[in-house]
């Protein structure tokens, strides 16, 4: 009986311990399928060689073009290339009726932050790797996981529901920017990034 | 196994405790708090085509030339305009968050009726009709021998005609202008040069030595793009500024000048005077050049009073050594061109006499009329009809108004409300403010008819005073303008009974310029700008104004006077003078007494309402001290019996303020300063008044004389 008296404690810890860390991260993030897959290996390197600016370009006056329209698309995608369903999907609901893909972006920011491609990109020389991991030779679109509270991707606060970061990648709080910022000696005002 | 009440318990604070090394509380209050800026009550920035507009920085006389970056055709954000010749690339923080103000908390959405209750300050809405007509009926049934007034926080706008022209058919109609530094300054120059009606501005990207008692040239005294370059000057081999700063408060000025003078409180006219006898003492030959010109009684005067400023007295006066007075006026008077500044901080106006001393002393220099001193400016043209004489609140008669209308809302030290409400009728009165916000002026108002927000019309900026360069620009609207505001020329012409619309006004002064055919027109591509003949009509410098183009005039090439009247006619000077050779010594702490000074942000945040980005930056960095703070040397707040953050009351002849106690070893002993103004922190609540009296009597002296204070614990 003392023992079985003494492990309803030790139950309740284990009970709170696993609903903190295994049941609250399944229910707080919801996971939506991208509305078509995307293959960027297939375009990229080896595949058709294209560089990441290709298609997120950034405009001549600093501009960050973000993801491609459908019209860039269909410079080669008028017609389906090769067989598979996704690519005649693809062509047929989005290229053909000229539809925008409502792809659901891991990296958007909230609306109070400003976040300059061609600074990071130009004057700091950082790779497209840094900030967004190896997404360019990824062959498949991940689900998007939303965060059912705050709206936002995952990809946002980082893999680690604890919060600790694996990859330079891997979390794109204000605080990430904050301590790449002060790894680089570049302390910046608030208004630099929410105008 | 039998479940108990107790096990219960356990098993559940073992959960909760569980739970709580868990990430679980913490990623959900991060996400919750998420909120604060998803609510529904945030704007939100449209999705759409990513496009860039220009306009111009209303905020502040400065007009600052912006470049908008919009999406879906409003603004998220706002920078300057790097090739334009307003502003040249400069635009202060307030300035950068310019678009945030149409979406301020304390924006009005109509026209309102204001209550003041014990601690709050609210509104009750009524129609713009009726707002309309409540003020007409205030204005046809005030009592005989009482008149109307505006107040116009930014005279030389077309509408600021259009009020005088208003004015001119009231009987008695008082058209009052801020009594600030530059307008006394011209009153000192007007008086030595027997010269009506002069506009000079400060030529300070070619003074070699600068001397400023109490100007903040650093800190918001002029556009960001000029003080940039003046703060880059003192460093530059081939143009070096040598800036001195005369101030008994340490102020970012003070901080960032060459050479800081922190004299005693109430002693500026001392050392200007004191300075004059070192330049005429030891450079006769400038001395022999303008007071051989000057009216017998006039040098006989002159050279009395100056015996009574010898560098001694001067010291001992002052606080600064002999030896520093002298190296100060020999590089006044050998590093040429060389300038005096007095004033122009938004704590109030430096005193009469004073401004007359610093004209004599740059007409000794040879500073006034010469390149790198103080040059005429070009002046505005406006259209030829009868108008109200300028006059400052002190003109006008206690008692003697009816109907207050007050434009912009800027709450300087001139046009506080304690000196306006004694103006105000005692047999009734209705103030009007057209401020599209609910704080300072308006809060004091009885009915308030919000104009649009800065971006949502097209507003005329009449460019920098301080400058030698006069310019005309028009903010271009970026935003739709919010329905309910109120343009103050649709209240003139209810009042008047005339139909002008504020576009045509502003083509038919852009006309004047045209006809004129003086001055360049610079837009956003070209910076270097095109001559006003280039223009076929004046309907394409208006087009070029709307895309966001900048008339610029440069100063007048007149010949400076030959006769100087040094003590500038004005009576019993030399007495007033001779008086300021003793002073009242500074608060030694002794019974909790020091010296108190204001200070206040000369700046865009000094004009109006500030974006509540910039309130949390200021709030959390104490980048601007507010109004809280009591500022003093460790030594006088041991000696006054307060220590560093304790909570005390500084208390004056006229008021006390509650504060917390700040102690800075930079400050002189025997003084604390005190930030007056607009409080961010505490904007549209009551308290925002609180405590403002403390300085009333400080209306007719120096801000750098101060007030006698007791602070002592609460």
């Amino acid at each position: 009986m003392t023992i079985t008296r003494s492990l309803v404690p030790i139950a309740g810890l284990a009970t709170g311990l696993f609903a903190g860390w295994v049941v609250f991260p399944t229910v707080l993030y919801t996971t939506v399928d991208q509305p078509v897959q995307f293959n960027h290996a297939a375009h990229t390197g080896n595949g058709a060689g294209m560089s990441c600016q290709d298609c997120h370009a950034l405009g001549q006056d600093g501009r960050f073009a973000g993801i491609p329209g459908i019209h860039q698309c269909a410079e080669c995608h008028e017609e389906p290339i090769g067989s598979s369903e996704n690519e005649r999907r693809f062509v047929e609901e989005y290229v053909q009726q000229n539809r925008e893909v409502p792809w659901l972006v891991y990296a958007r920011q909230p609306d109070n932050a400003y976040f300059p491609h061609v600074v990071h990109v130009h004057k700091a020389k950082l790779a497209c790797e840094t900030c967004h991991g190896k997404h360019g030779s990824s062959s498949g679109l991940r689900p998007y996981e939303m965060n059912r509270i705050s709206g936002y991707s995952r990809d946002i606060w980082g893999s680690s529901i604890a919060g600790i970061k694996s990859q330079a990648w891997d979390g794109m709080k204000m605080d990430d920017c904050i301590s790449c910022h002060s790894v680089h000696n570049n302390d910046r005002a608030c208004i630099d990034c929410h105008k | 196994m039998q479940v108990t009440r107790r096990g219960l318990l356990k098993f559940a604070g073992a959960s909760a405790a569980g739970i709580l090394f868990s990430p679980l509380p913490w990623k959900l209050l991060d996400d919750i708090a998420i909120w604060t800026q998803t609510g529904p009550w945030i704007p939100k920035v449209p999705r759409g085509p990513l496009t860039t507009a220009f306009s111009t920085c209303a905020l502040c006389p400065g007009g600052c030339a912006v470049e908008a970056r919009c999406a879906g055709g409003i603004p998220y954000a706002m920078r300057a305009a790097v090739r334009h010749t307003a502003g040249r690339g400069a635009l202060c923080p307030v300035g950068m968050t310019g678009h945030h103000l149409a979406y301020h908390p304390l924006r009005l959405s109509g026209a309102s009726v204001i209550r003041r209750t014990s601690d709050q300050v609210e509104t009750d809405s009524l129609s713009t009709q009726e707002a309309f007509d409540r003020i007409l009926g205030a204005l046809n049934t005030r009592p005989l021998a009482t008149g109307v007034a505006v107040i116009d926080q930014r005279p030389g706008r077309t509408l600021s005609g259009q009020f005088r022209a208003f004015l001119a058919q009231q009987s008695p109609g008082y058209y009052i202008v801020p009594d600030d530094d530059r307008l006394r300054m011209h009153e000192a120059f007007s008086n030595a040069c027997g010269k009506d009606g002069l506009s000079l501005g400060f030529d300070i990207e070619r003074t070699a030595t600068l001397l400023t008692i109490g100007t903040p040239v650093f800190d918001g005294w002029t556009r960001p793009a000029r003080t940039a370059a003046l703060l880059d000057r003192r460093h530059d081999a081939r143009n070096p500024l040598k800036l001195i700063h005369a101030d008994p408060r340490r102020t970012r000025t003070s901080v960032l000048a060459d050479q800081w003078l922190p004299i005693a409180p109430g002693s500026e006219t001392a050392l200007v005077l004191g300075l004059t006898n070192i330049v005429m003492r030891d450079h006769p030959s400038l001395a022999a050049r303008y007071v051989a010109d000057l009216h017998t009684s006039d040098r006989r005067g002159m050279l009395d009073v100056l015996s009574l400023f010898t560098p001694g007295i001067v010291a001992k006066r002052t606080g600064i050594p002999v030896d520093t007075l002298e190296k100060v006026g020999s590089a006044l008077a050998h590093r040429k061109p060389s300038m005096v500044i007095a004033g122009g901080d938004a704590a109030g106006p430096i005193d009469r006499d004073t401004h007359q001393a610093v004209a004599a002393l740059n007409i000794l220099l040879g500073s006034y009329g010469t390149p790198g001193g103080l040059l005429h400016r070009d002046e505005l043209p406006m259209p030829a009809t009868k108008m109200a004489a300028i006059s400052t609140i002190g003109d006008v008669p206690d008692g003697s108004i009816s109907l207050l209308i007050i434009d912009g809302e800027e709450m300087t030290c001139s046009t506080c409300w304690e000196s306006i409400e004694s103006k105000l009728s005692p047999d009734g009165h209705l103030v009007v403010s057209t401020s599209p916000f609910l704080t300072q002026l308006s809060a004091h108002a009885d009915i308030v008819l919000p104009s649009p927000a800065p971006y949502e019309t097209a507003a005329e900026v009449v460019g920098d005073p301080t400058d030698t360069v006069v310019s005309l620009s028009i903010s271009t609207p970026l935003l739709p303008r919010k329905q309910g505001s109120v343009e103050p020329i649709e209240l003139l012409n209810h009042l008047s009974g005339e139909s002008v619309a504020m576009q045509e006004l502003l083509k038919q002064r852009i006309a004047l310029v045209h006809a004129r055919g003086r001055g360049m027109i610079a837009g956003y591509q070209d910076g270097s700008g095109h001559r006003l003949s280039e223009f076929a009509s004046a309907d394409e410098i208006w087009s070029a104004f709307i895309e966001g183009a900048v008339w610029t005039s440069p100063p007048l090439h007149e010949t400076p006077a030959h006769s100087y009247t040094l003590l500038g006619h004005s009576p019993n000077i030399v007495d007033r003078w001779a008086a300021r050779a003793e002073g009242e010594p500074n608060g030694n702490g002794a019974d909790g007494q020091v010296i108190l000074l204001p200070t206040a942000s000369s700046d865009a945040a000094s004009c109006g309402r500030i974006s509540p980005l910039m309130t949390k930056i200021y709030q959390e960095s104490e980048v601007r001290p507010t109004r809280a703070h009591l500022v003093l040397h460790p030594d006088t707040g041991r000696r006054c019996g307060v220590d560093d953050g304790d909570q005390a009351v500084v208390q004056t002849e006229s008021g006390s303020r509650h504060v917390t106690i700040r102690f800075s070893a930079s400050l002189m002993p025997g003084v604390a300063q005190l930030s007056i103004g607009p409080d961010p922190n505490v904007s549209g609540k009551k308290s925002e008044f609180a405590g403002s009296d403390v300085f009333r009597n400080t209306l007719s002296r120096s801000p750098m004389a101060g007030v006698t204070a007791i602070v002592r614990r609460a």
